[in-house]
């Protein structure tokens, strides 16, 4: 049976970690500030991840440009953190994402999901450019589910967007929607034998070449 | 990179220059065209302005004086632009989508956000209604390609008079590629002018007067507001040394039938805009471009008609 939260910050600093894991309703929202909740993310091989202060003066996370050592035998090219150790069937992830000043800003993000393990997951990849997708990594070996072939995200570093990730189950098919802004902006249908196993979610960008703030992370799931 | 120091004390030709030019300019604010305001007539300001991402300018001065948050810089640059008092703008360099939008919410505006290849979008703000619009659509991130900054048009109705805006940024150093971008602008507006002949067209052409951008509005009947009205272009860049440097690149090009009804037409020089010929270290201005600003005039058919 699939364990409900509740992690509304004030019940999280009563009930603790542990507690706020595995007891509540959905959905869980994180609040950058709360060590209970700093607490449920797990930065990948040296991912960088901590809190600050943002630009207009709210706590966030901050994603820096700081290599994380990904192992060579699997898809190395981002580096991410897991958020909580649940493992989600059709999870819904909304965030806001500021480009931080480091390297590039945030011209794009992987948002991980149905992840296994560091060789076997799924992500979507919005992004300023046309190599924006739907893709998966299995048993270290980089797929392409879907190439979207669009620019549906453009970097800011001045104002926060929206960014959603969507997994859920329609008329009897699994899909995966990437929100921008609110706004649909790829869809993909996955295909007899490539739907996605529960699994954790994680927030990613670019290795080594990116940063953004990241605050009001809302993590729920949208059917079981 | 300038020093501080340096630039509390300008000297040699660059100052003179900028001087002498900012003397002939601030002089030049004081003319315009014949008025021809009256009852019952359409006035229309236009306006464009390259704002340099809404940072400020030179950018570490306002970087301390105006900040980095963005809603402190939002809320300064919708007094800037509410000074102004524009009823039709263009702006270059506009950051992002989410400035275009909130600028025009404060302003009680509707907007059209230009997309940019590169990291330079506009937008085209408007008091009256857009009722179409034709951004120039983004297939690749390139900094190297035709109108890599913005390119983009609305269409919009004041008092029933359907009329174009084209806001265009053009390349800023490479000839090859502005030939490109004029050949996009003429077949862009024979497509426009076919729905609708009024057109304004105006931007940041990174170019003078009888560069090719020109030359295509010229052989459409375009006329230069700012050239109409002094007989001269007009520096539209601040220079690092004082004042205002030689370019003249911020345009605003009115079609034939509109052209009659320009009453006015200026480089907008005052403080905050045109950077001060004796500068302190913590002078700054709202961008390295001024605004460049055209005020129309016309009586409509129906009422020209009682």
């Amino acid at each position: 049976m699939r364990s409900t939260w509740l992690v509304v910050p004030v019940l999280v600093l009563v009930l603790g970690v542990g507690a706020a894991a595995s007891e509540g309703t959905w959905p869980l929202v994180i609040d950058p500030a709360n060590p209970e909740h700093q607490a449920l993310f797990e930065p990948v091989f040296g991912t960088p991840w901590e809190v600050v202060t943002d630009p207009e003066g709210e706590p966030a996370f901050y994603m820096g440009t700081q290599l994380a050592n990904i192992p060579t035998d699997t898809y190395d090219r981002t580096r991410y953190v897991l958020l909580t150790d649940e493992k989600l069937l059709n999870p819904r992830l909304d965030l806001k994402s500021l480009g931080g000043q480091e390297g590039s800003g945030n011209p794009s993000h992987f948002i991980i999901f149905a992840w296994q393990d560091y060789r076997n997951f799924y992500y979507i990849y919005p992004a300023e450019s046309v190599e924006t997708r739907v893709a998966r990594v299995v048993d270290g070996v980089h797929q392409t589910l879907y190439r979207h072939g669009e620019i549906i995200w453009v970097r800011d570093r001045d104002w926060y967007q929206d960014l959603t990730l969507e997994v859920l189950e329609e008329d009897g098919q699994r899909k995966v929607n990437t929100y921008v802004n609110g706004r649909l902006a790829m869809s993909y249908t996955f295909q007899p034998g490539e739907e996605p196993p529960a699994g954790r979610v994680g927030i990613g960008m670019w290795n080594l070449a990116h940063s953004a703030y990241i605050k009001d992370i809302v993590l729920t799931e949208t059917t079981k | 990179m300038v020093s501080r120091t340096a630039r509390m004390q300008p000297s040699g030709k660059g100052a003179r220059l900028g001087v002498l030019l900012g003397l002939a300019l601030a002089l030049s604010l004081v003319c315009a065209l014949p008025a021809a305001a009256g009852e019952g007539t359409v006035s229309l300001r236009v306006c464009t302005y390259n704002v340099l991402r809404f940072q400020g300018w030179p950018e570490d001065v306002a970087r301390e004086q105006l900040g980095t948050a963005a809603s402190r810089r939002l809320a300064h640059f919708t007094d800037v632009f509410g000074g102004l008092d524009c009823d039709l703008l263009a702006i270059q360099e506009g950051g992002s989508q989410q400035w275009i939008d909130r600028l025009a919410a404060n302003m009680g505006m509707e907007a059209l956000f230009l997309p940019s290849p590169a990291e330079f979008p506009g937008g085209i703000l408007s008091r009256h209604p857009i009722v179409e619009a034709r951004p120039r659509q983004v297939a690749e991130r390139s900094w190297e390609v035709p109108f890599s900054r913005t390119f983009g048009a609305a269409l919009v109705d004041v008092a029933g008079r359907p009329i174009w805006v084209v806001n265009l940024h053009a390349h800023p150093n490479r000839e090859d590629l502005r030939e490109q971008e004029a050949h996009i602008l003429a077949d862009t507006l024979d497509e426009l002018l076919a729905v609708a002949p009024s057109a304004i067209v105006m931007g940041d052409f990174n170019s003078e007067p009888g560069g090719p951008l020109h030359e295509v509005l010229v052989e459409r009947g375009f006329v230069n507001a700012v050239e109409a009205a002094w007989g001269r272009t007009v520096s539209t860049v601040n220079s690092p040394e004082g004042g205002v440097s030689s370019a003249s690149i911020d345009h605003i090009y009115l079609s034939a039938d509109l052209a009659g009804h320009l009453v006015s037409a200026r480089v907008v020089l005052e403080p905050g805009f045109m950077y001060p010929l004796m500068f302190g270290p913590d002078d700054w201005v709202h961008s390295d471009h001024l605004p460049v600003v055209a005020e129309l005039e016309w009586v409509p058919a129906a009422a020209s008609r009682q």
